[in-house]
C-alpha cells in the first residue's frame, strides 16, 4: 500500500543540490515532459517508466492540481512492462521457424535467422497482449526535503533516481544509517571517530565457543 | 568520505542502533526521551530477527526480545537486522516493521482518525503529518544514539552495560542515564 491508504512500506531519500525555491512554479514543464509515454510493440525496450498521477495510473496528462497537493508533490513513478508467457513465445517460435524452413525448403537456420525471428515472433505476440503496468507512489515534502518511494525495491529505487533526476535536476540521498549520522551534524571529533568506527559486539571474550 | 562508503560501510550502525533502542527500552522500561521531542514509550514486540554474517536467529511472539533466545543471540554477537516495534505518545500508537540495515520501515500503520470516505486530500494531509511525527521522533532517537556512539562514554561505560545487559546481569538505570547525560545534557538544554 501507498502514500494515500493502508499501512506504508517505503525507502526514504533527502533531495539535495540547487532546489528551485518555487518547484510548483517552475518544473510541471519538466515533469510533463518527463511523463509515462506508452509502450510500443515494435520498439527494442521491454519496459518503459515515466510519471503519472499518484490517483491514477492511467492519467499521465499531469496539471498542477494533479501533482502539488500544498507542500507536497506527488506523482505515481509507472512502470509498464512487455510480459510474454515462455511458453507462449516458445510455440509461436516453433511454428514460425518451420513455416519459414518450409517456406525456403531449408533443413536448418542460422544465429541471425533465429535471432530476426524472434524479434518478429515477440512483436507480433506484443500487438496481442497488454504490457503489464505497477505504479510507485512518490511524495516529496518541500518544506523538509523528504522524499518517500512507496517500495524497498533496489530496482524501483535506481528507476526513480534516473528519473528524478532527469526531471527536477538535483540528487537524491538514499537514507542509510551512514547517511542519516551525516546529517546529525557532527563536529570534527565526532566526525574522526565516526570516519574509524568498528561494529560493535556484545559477546565477551568467554562467550567464543 | 564517499557516499557509497558512507552507505555501504556504515550499514552496521543501523543494527547497533536497534540493540541500543532495545537496551534503553527494557531498561526504562518503554519510556524514552528523546532529545527535543516529547517523549514516547516504545518496545519491540512480535518479531525481531537477529543476524552474525549468514548465521540467522528468527524469533516470533508477544515479547520475543524478552526471550531467553534473543539474549543468547546477542551473546553470541548477532544483532537485530529487521525488528517489529510499537511507539505510543499521548493517544497516538505506530506499529511498524524496522529494517536496520537501511532504517527503512515497513508495513506501518498510522493512527488516523479520518477514514477513506472523507475528503481525499484531507485523508493525505493526516497521514502525512502522522507519519512525520513518527519520523521526527525517530530522527531525534537515531541522534541521541549517535552522539552516544561517537562519544567516549560509549566505550568506557554504555558498551560494558549493554554486554551485562545483555548477559542478564544487572545493570542501573540511573547510572547509564547519568553517562548518556554527560554526552546529550547539554545539547538537550540547547535545544529546549
Amino acid at each position: 500500500m501507498g502514500a494515500l491508504r493502508g499501512s506504508l512500506t517505503f525507502s526514504r531519500f533527502y533531495v539535495s543540490g540547487d532546489i528551485p525555491d518555487d518547484v510548483p512554479g517552475t518544473t510541471l514543464k519538466r515533469i510533463r515532459a518527463n511523463a509515462f509515454q506508452p509502450l510500443s510493440p515494435d520498439e527494442e525496450a521491454s519496459e518503459g517508466s515515466g510519471w503519472a498521477n499518484i490517483e491514477d495510473p492511467f492519467d499521465t496528462d499531469l496539471d498542477h492540481e494533479k501533482v502539488f497537493y500544498n507542500e507536497y508533490v506527488c506523482l505515481g513513478l509507472r512502470l509498464d512492462r512487455w510480459v510474454v508467457p515462455g511458453p507462449l513465445l516458445k510455440a509461436h517460435l516453433r511454428d514460425a521457424e518451420q513455416a519459414l524452413l518450409a517456406k525456403k525448403g531449408l533443413e536448418r537456420l542460422g544465429r541471425k535467422a533465429k535471432a530476426d525471428l524472434k524479434t518478429m515472433v515477440v512483436r507480433k505476440l506484443r500487438r496481442q497482449l497488454v504490457p503489464s503496468l505497477k505504479s510507485y507512489d512518490v511524495v516529496w515534502n518541500l518544506r523538509t526535503n523528504v522524499l518517500h518511494l512507496y517500495s524497498q525495491s533496489e530496482r524501483i529505487a535506481t528507476l526513480l533516481d534516473d528519473l528524478f533526476k532527469r526531471t527536477f535536476k538535483v540528487d537524491l540521498v538514499p537514507e542509510s544509517p551512514g547517511t542519516a549520522a551525516e546529517r546529525v551534524g557532527l563536529d570534527a571529533r565526532e566526525a574522526r571517530v565516526f570516519a574509524g568506527l568498528e561494529e560493535t559486539t556484545l559477546a565477551r571474550p568467554e562467550d567464543a565457543r | 568520505m564517499e557516499l557509497l562508503d558512507l552507505i555501504e560501510g556504515r550499514r552496521f550502525l543501523g543494527r547497533e542502533f536497534v540493540v541500543w533502542l532495545w537496551f534503553e527500552s527494557e531498561l526504562s522500561e518503554t519510556n524514552l526521551e528523546p532529545s527535543g521531542v516529547d517523549p514516547v514509550s516504545m518496545w519491540l514486540e512480535a518479531q525481531i530477527t537477529l543476524v552474525l554474517e549468514k548465521e540467522e536467529s528468527r524469533l516470533k511472539g508477544a515479547i520475543p526480545a524478552s526471550r531467553p533466545e534473543a539474549k543468547e543471540a546477542l551473546r553470541q554477537g548477532k544483532l537485530p537486522k529487521e525488528a517489529k516495534m510499537r511507539l505510543v505518545r499521548g493517544d497516538r500508537e505506530y506499529v511498524w516493521t524496522l529494517k536496520a540495515d537501511s532504517l527503512a520501515l515497513s508495513g506501518l500503520k498510522l493512527p488516523t482518525q479520518l477514514k477513506k470516505n472523507d475528503e481525499k486530500h484531507e485523508v493525505f494531509y493526516e497521514r502525512m503529518m502522522l507519519l512525520e511525527d513518527l519520523e521526527t521522533t525517530l530522527e531525534a532517537l537515531f541522534a541521541d544514539f549517535v552522539r552516544v556512539r561517537l562519544s567516549d562514554v560509549w566505550d568506557d561505560e554504555v558498551l560494558p552495560m549493554m554486554k551485562s545487559w545483555a548477559h542478564g546481569e544487572k545493570v542501573e538505570a540511573e547510572a547509564y542515564l547519568a553517562a548518556k547525560r554527560v554526552v546529550l545534557g547539554d545539547r538537550r538544554k540547547r535545544r529546549r
